[in-house]
């Protein structure tokens, strides 16, 4: 159990259903206090308005920040709350990693004769007109 | 000024361009055609790069306008010689709607919460799964995205292989950000998926019930 409201008596419920957390140990503290009884049910109620589900098809849009100012605030809101969907967005971050290694792999190079028939093109192309003074770096 | 010096008929200059692109024009040339095909995809691209930097009006940058010749190159000769070809422009995006993730990882209407996970992703960052995917998973990705469809591997391939930014994807393949984000979105998720499963049968990741 990481982190507390705003003393240290009382646990951090937006981390209630992360892995770590000790529940059994906080529910005992909730037992006792209505303060985090009223925040719990709030909590679910967040929970509620926005389900992993639908953010999984959304972490796209959110990762490259093509969603407008509620849904940010909205999936960000369940991002605090949610282990799960934090971890899954870990896991696109590690798939986009991964796939940017891909190209890594590339290795082969123009032959000689298909370079240097590149640079004839080049130069064909674009040999200087004749008015021009000859150049240094040409 | 790059561009100027090209113009100017800089030979260093025009060196240096085939230097710094070359290796991502064949990649991108391979989402169309064969090795051999691709490697003269590249050169006819570089001539009509040639022919054409005069009439650059930098309008996009540099990288973007050879690329979309490229494509331009590379569709139409797919279409000469009768195959089929990635056309993201043509893609609706609603058409085969599919789900990012097994909708069977999600906690049903009865559920404690509707739409929750039935249990959490793990997060990657661990050790094994880091080696796991600096190794073996880079083969995994690639061939995940070898088995995209053609507009999706497109997508990926620009965005995540090349790096690029979703406008320059978007403007080198004519589509709109909207629709160059539902391609990629699809085609991260089937690598994520593909990478999920090569963990679990690497012995790495147990797998998830589904």
């Amino acid at each position: 159990m990481t982190g507390v409201r705003d003393n240290e008596m009382h646990p951090n419920l937006e981390s209630y259903y992360d892995s770590l957390t000790d529940r059994s140990r906080v529910d005992l503290h909730i037992a006792d206090c209505p303060g985090c009884q009223a925040w719990l049910a709030e909590i679910h109620e967040r929970i509620g308005r926005f389900a992993c589900i639908e953010f999984v098809e959304l972490v796209t849009d959110y990762l490259d920040d093509a969603v407008d100012d509620v849904a940010r605030e909205k999936i960000q809101d369940h991002l605090r709350l949610c282990e799960g969907c934090r971890n899954y967005v870990d896991e696109v971050q590690a798939t986009i990693a991964t796939i940017g290694r891909v190209g890594g792999a590339e290795t082969s190079e123009p032959t000689e004769p298909v370079r240097a028939g590149l640079m004839a093109a080049f130069r064909m192309w674009h040999r200087p007109s004749a008015d021009e003074p000859p150049r240094a770096d040409g | 000024m790059l561009i100027e010096r090209l113009k100017r008929g800089d030979e260093a200059a025009f060196v240096g361009l085939v230097e710094d692109h070359g290796r991502s024009l064949r990649r991108i040339a391979r989402l169309y055609a064969t090795d051999a095909v691709a490697e003269e995809v590249v050169q006819e691209t570089w001539i009509a790069v040639i022919r054409g930097i005069d009439r650059f009006e930098g309008r996009s940058s540099l990288r973007t306008w050879i690329v979309k010749i490229l494509i331009n190159i590379a569709r139409n000769r797919g279409e000469r010689e009768g195959r089929q070809i990635p056309f993201s422009a043509f893609v609706d995006p609603m058409a085969s709607p599919e789900s990012a993730v097994d909708p069977d990882r999600f906690q049903g209407p009865t559920g404690r919460f509707p739409g929750g996970w039935i249990s959490f992703p793990q997060r990657w960052d661990e050790q094994p799964e880091e080696r796991y995917l600096s190794t073996e998973g880079v083969e995994v990705a690639h061939a995940a995205i070898a088995g995209l469809q053609p507009a999706q591997r497109e997508v990926v391939t620009l965005r995540d292989v090349e790096g690029w930014s979703s406008d320059d994807v978007s403007e080198a393949l004519g589509i709109t950000p909207g629709n160059q984000r539902v391609l990629l979105h699809r085609g991260r998720s089937r690598v994520r998926a593909a990478l999920e499963r090569g963990l679990v049968e690497a012995g790495i990741r147990e797998g998830v019930r589904s």
